[in-house]
């Protein structure tokens, strides 16, 4: 089932809007994603995580 | 400096022997994992004991304890310790919880008369456990400390919740129903507090976990892991606090009540009864324990037992063996 809260990315509030109505910011989803304990694609998880840091360093140094 | 002056009142200085136990932020990562709590974000589907045996799985320690059960499709603040401070989720069980919930009435109704209900259900409310539940089904009183609309959009109410250990959310949505002779139920609910932890940047997924632990495992790096378990100081940073000597330490570690004589500071609001802190000089948590005096009558006392220990934490033998 689809859930009706959300909430706001920037400032953490919680709205049933699309758009954050205290600040105007992007709202999301207020649970964390769904676990399993085999994790089956934590390999790949990890590896783009890393990639991500990579181009955030990049980022910073250019 | 100044903070801590307000806040303590100071009976005696003393000083730290660095040669005996470690403090609570410098400890070797292998303890810090035996001396951990983990500020989860419990998902969506399993149990609290589920994502508990998950966790030990995860970190291949011995043992997990929640402090405070969510049900399966709850997310949220769930702390959840590992082996020694397995035991000092109890303290957590405790304390005050903060929830955002949607609730869902069952026919349109004017919204004033919402708000008016939800004023009404403040302070001190009546509540049955539900049908399926951990505790003895009989009424019992629990105290709701503030609640706060955030939005009505038209059925559904979504508000944020500040309560007592014990309450379920579920029961006030139906009650809140009933007393609007409409019915209503509880449609989604998160916790945003239990006790000192909250959303906030500590707050760590089954993901994030994982992850760190693999880094550590794998690659050797143990900075993600320490981002993601918290000293198990930091589960009792919303009790009332006391200070004592290094001398009193292993005493108490073996079950000693706390007198006059090793304490050397103390928080200035501990009333009687109430649950305290017992902390070393280099901030490693002890035991719990109850005050059996006012802040005032402890600060002047010269002798007698200040404090009875309830729970101990710490392992006899860190501190040296100064008694008799």
């Amino acid at each position: 089932m689809k859930l009706k809260t959300r909430k706001c990315k920037s400032c953490g509030e919680y709205t049933l809007q699309d758009v954050c109505p205290h600040c105007g910011g992007d709202v999301g989803v207020i649970y964390p994603a769904k676990y399993s304990p085999e994790d089956k694609y934590g390999k790949y998880r990890r590896m783009l995580k890393k990639q991500m840091l990579k181009k955030q360093d990049a980022g910073v140094d250019a | 400096m100044e903070q801590v002056k307000e806040n303590f009142l100071i009976k005696a200085e003393s000083e730290t022997n660095p040669e005996f136990g470690c403090y609570p932020d410098s400890r070797p990562i292998e303890e810090h994992l035996r001396k951990g709590i983990i500020n989860l974000d419990k998902p969506s589907g399993p149990t609290s004991h589920e994502v508990d045996s998950w966790v030990r799985r995860i970190l291949n320690c011995e043992k997990t304890g929640h402090g405070g059960t969510l049900d399966p499709r709850v997310t949220g603040v769930l702390p959840i310790g590992i082996d020694h401070a397995t035991r000092v989720t109890q303290l957590l069980l405790v304390a005050g919880k903060e929830y955002v919930c949607l609730m869902r009435l069952h026919q349109e109704v004017d919204e004033e008369k919402v708000r008016n209900i939800l004023q009404e259900f403040q302070g001190k409310i009546f509540q049955t456990p539900p049908l399926k539940s951990a505790v003895k089904r009989e009424l019992r009183v629990r105290n709701i400390y503030n609640v706060n609309i955030l939005e009505i959009d038209g059925k559904d109410v979504l508000f944020r919740i500040e309560c007592e250990a014990g309450t379920y959310i579920r029961k006030y949505c139906h009650d809140i129903g009933e007393a609007l002779g409409i019915g209503a139920h509880m449609a989604e609910l998160r916790r945003t507090k239990a006790g000192p932890f909250k959303e906030d940047e500590t707050l760590t997924t089954l993901h994030d976990l994982t992850d760190a632990y693999h880094e550590w495992k794998e690659e050797g790096d143990e900075s993600l892991l320490r981002k993601c378990v918290l000293p198990m100081e930091r589960a009792v940073e919303h009790l009332l606090k006391i200070t004592i000597r290094d001398s009193a330490v292993d005493a108490l570690c073996h079950g000693a009540d706390l007198a006059s004589g090793g304490i050397l500071r103390l928080d200035k609001n501990i009333k009687k009864g109430e649950t305290v802190a017992i902390l070393t000089l280099k901030g490693e948590l002890v035991a719990s324990g109850e005050a059996l005096e006012n802040a005032d009558e402890i600060h002047k006392s010269s002798k007698g037992i200040m404090v009875t220990t309830k729970k101990v934490f710490m392992e006899p033998g860190t501190y040296p063996k100064m008694w008799k």
